[in-house]
């Protein structure tokens, strides 16, 4: 289980974010400012920590930049500021990301996912086919200069399909491999990404395109 | 004194009376200097000539020759060698003479009084009826002496003309005062007028008609005042409409907000129901959130006007980092979005340039389809930007296209709930892309998608 560190100085925000985060399965730890929040972090180990910037003792940006010196820990800074100075001068101090408030949880959630999911991805390979490029890390797509950002499963399954090209894979096998085990949907899904990864990419790049094997299932292939 | 008519009309007759006093005074400076001398000359000759006269004709009695010419219009004194006094003409008002005057004009000098006669600010010597006022000769006659002092009656003389000038003068005085009050009233009347349409403007009356015909300063004036109304009447329409529709669309989420929780309060409904009328609830407190921001974000523009913060902008940066920004919504409706954006710089204020992506790149999230594409292309040339923002959504009427930088306005006339929009998302654009002299193009084709064109100076 991950755990999160939230630090906001305002009681409501923490309890806020800390419902919406346990209720995706991480485990919360609250500080109410930057002092407590450096505190925490000598004793607890932290996979993540969402900070607000105006907090009283010590701001945001101070505790962005002091826990940049000291752990390796993505940050993503929370602000009502929506100007854009103040979102340089959070990337300045470190930060990996920024949330503006009034946020939505599902942005909130969205962004927390993303970031843990690329800082657990430290040794990924990019891919490199024809065209085609993929980086692993940032989660895009390049075609002839062009970067494309999927949606998240589409992402995983043309990545998957790329990592082993021209290899034929069963829908079943797919679900597996990109949804999961616990996957309740049917195997319809995969023919819905698979139409949809065709449609985007027909006209875009013509020297990779995923064949359907009747009967068994796709594979991509590289002309 | 309160009015500029009176003020106006006071200040041009004193001038008058000022300018008066001056010329007099000139006027009696130039008598003094140059023709006092010039008049004595005159006197001087006559005096001569009567005299001589008086000298030739010793068969002509004195007595009647002197009252003769007393009688045509002179003021005369004789004084024979006793000191004997014989007045002859009107007599002079002051009779003094200066100590051995007559003395000296009986030896034979001439007395020169009208060059002499003092000088005084306020009085000209011409008219003083004084004898020291006079010239003196002598007079040989039948082998006696006498001094002849002499100055012409110019009562008698001038009277008329004295009359006359004095009439000119007072005639003159009442009619330029006279004038000076009507043609003050002329120039001063569209004043007023201006003044009484201030008063209707300042009390909410825009449709003032001033009917002021000039081509001086004050014509000019009026017409700028009449324009200074037309926008001002434009200004104040467009503020009505602006608040009639604001509150229309502050209204209507409101009531939708107090209808659902009065709904929600009601018990007997089912979970899903309940879940319902939340996302309601929810969607229609993130409509009033973004409207007030968008608000803000229109006036801060319409001040900005004059105080742009004009520096480098780093466009490619400013793109990646609102994709950025809305990534999640962009891929929480399953839309792919492609971006192609080389190095690119222009001059421009980056906050309202930030708002510009930002609010293209929103538009083209809200009105896609899901699953859609969103394609963001930015070429650079010699002189411009182009920013190219190519969605797969509902697209657009021609008609519909005319209007959408229309504040408030909104293709979904129906107000449709579906579409959590504003409607000054694409007139903050417009504004934003007008301060940095720029254009916005826009082609559709109803559902098929829409494009939005930003063409940017890099000045």
């Amino acid at each position: 289980m991950k755990t999160i560190l939230i630090v906001d100085d305002d009681e409501n925000i923490r309890s806020l974010v800390k419902g919406l985060l346990m209720r995706e399965g991480y485990k919360v730890i609250t500080a109410e400012n930057g002092v407590a929040a450096l505190a925490i972090l000598k004793t607890e180990l932290c996979d993540l920590a969402v900070v607000d910037i105006m907090m009283p003792v010590m701001d945001g940006y101070k505790l962005t930049s002091d826990i940049r010196k000291l752990y390796d820990l993505p940050i993503i800074l929370l602000t009502a500021k929506s100007q854009i100075e103040d979102k340089e001068k959070g990337f300045e101090s470190g930060t990996d990301d920024y949330l503006i408030k009034p946020f939505e949880a599902k942005e909130l959630i969205f962004r927390v996912n993303a970031l843990l999911r690329r800082y657990g991805n430290v040794s990924v390979t990019n891919i490199n086919l024809g065209s085609l490029f993929i980086n692993k890390k940032s989660y895009e797509v390049k075609i002839n200069n062009k970067t494309y950002m999927l949606p998240l499963k589409e992402f995983e399954l043309l990545t998957f399909m790329a990592t082993n090209p021209n290899q034929v894979f069963s829908r079943g096998h797919l679900i597996e491999k990109i949804w999961g085990l616990d996957f309740e949907g049917d195997e319809r899904t995969v023919d819905v990404h698979i139409k949809r990864l065709r449609e985007r990419f027909a006209s875009i790049a013509k020297d990779f395109a995923i064949k359907t094997i009747r009967g068994v299932g796709y594979s991509l292939e590289v002309r | 004194m309160k009015s500029l008519y009176s003020k106006f009309a006071f200040i041009t007759i004193m001038i008058m009376i000022v300018s008066g006093i001056f010329s007099f005074l000139l006027s009696n400076a130039y008598y003094q200097v140059k023709l006092k001398q010039q008049n004595d000359e005159k006197i001087t000759n006559f005096a001569f000539e009567i005299a001589d006269f008086a000298s030739k004709h010793p068969l002509i009695s004195l007595q009647d020759y002197f009252n003769h010419i007393g009688a045509i219009g002179y003021q005369i004194l004789l004084i024979n060698q006793d000191g004997e006094k014989q007045y002859f003409g009107s007599p002079y008002r002051k009779k003094e003479l200066p100590e051995d005057i007559s003395e000296k004009v009986l030896n034979g000098e001439v007395y020169h009084g009208v060059s002499q006669f003092p000088h005084k600010t306020f009085v000209t010597g011409f008219f003083a009826n004084e004898l020291k006022n006079s010239v003196g000769v002598p007079l040989e006659y039948k082998s006696n002496k006498y001094a002849m002092f002499i100055r012409p009656d110019i009562k008698l003389l001038f009277n008329e003309m004295h009359i006359l000038f004095g009439w000119l003068l007072v005639i003159s005085i009442l009619l330029s005062i006279l004038f000076v009050l009507i043609s003050t009233k002329y120039l001063v009347n569209p004043i007023r007028n201006l003044k009484k349409a201030t008063q209707e403007i300042a009390g909410g009356n825009f449709s003032i008609k001033l009917d002021i015909d000039r081509t001086d300063e004050l014509g000019h004036l009026a017409v700028s005042f009449m324009k200074m109304a037309e926008k001002l009447a434009k200004v104040d329409m467009l503020r009505k409409e602006l608040i009639t529709n604001i509150s229309h669309d502050i209204q209507s989420p409101l009531t939708n907000l107090k209808g659902y929780i009065d709904l929600l309060k009601v018990s007997n409904k089912s979970e899903q129901e309940k879940q319902q009328y939340i996302r309601v609830i929810h969607s229609e407190v993130n409509r009033l959130s973004n409207m007030t921001k968008q608000l803000l974000l229109l006036s801060s523009i319409e001040s900005k006007r004059d105080i742009m913060e004009i520096c480098t902008v780093d466009v490619a940066g400013q793109l990646k980092s609102v994709i950025h920004q809305y990534q999640w919504r962009i891929l929480d409706k399953g839309i792919m979005m492609s971006y192609s954006v080389p190095d690119a710089f222009v001059k421009g204020d980056p906050s309202l340039l930030y708002s510009l992506w930002e609010n293209l790149l929103t538009n083209a999230i809200k009105y896609n389809r899901e699953n859609g594409i969103i394609d963001i292309e930015l070429t650079v040339s010699e002189e411009q930007i182009e920013v190219v923002v190519e969605d797969t959504g509902a697209g657009l009427e021609t008609k519909e296209m005319e209007r959408i930088f229309d504040r408030f306005y909104r293709a979904d006339t129906s107000r449709d709930r579906s579409v959590e929009g504003t409607g000054l998302g694409l007139s903050i654009v417009k504004s934003i892309v007008d301060l940095h002299q720029g254009k916005i193009k826009v082609t559709s084709q109803k559902g098929k998608g829409t494009t939005f064109t930003v063409i940017l100076p890099k000045m």
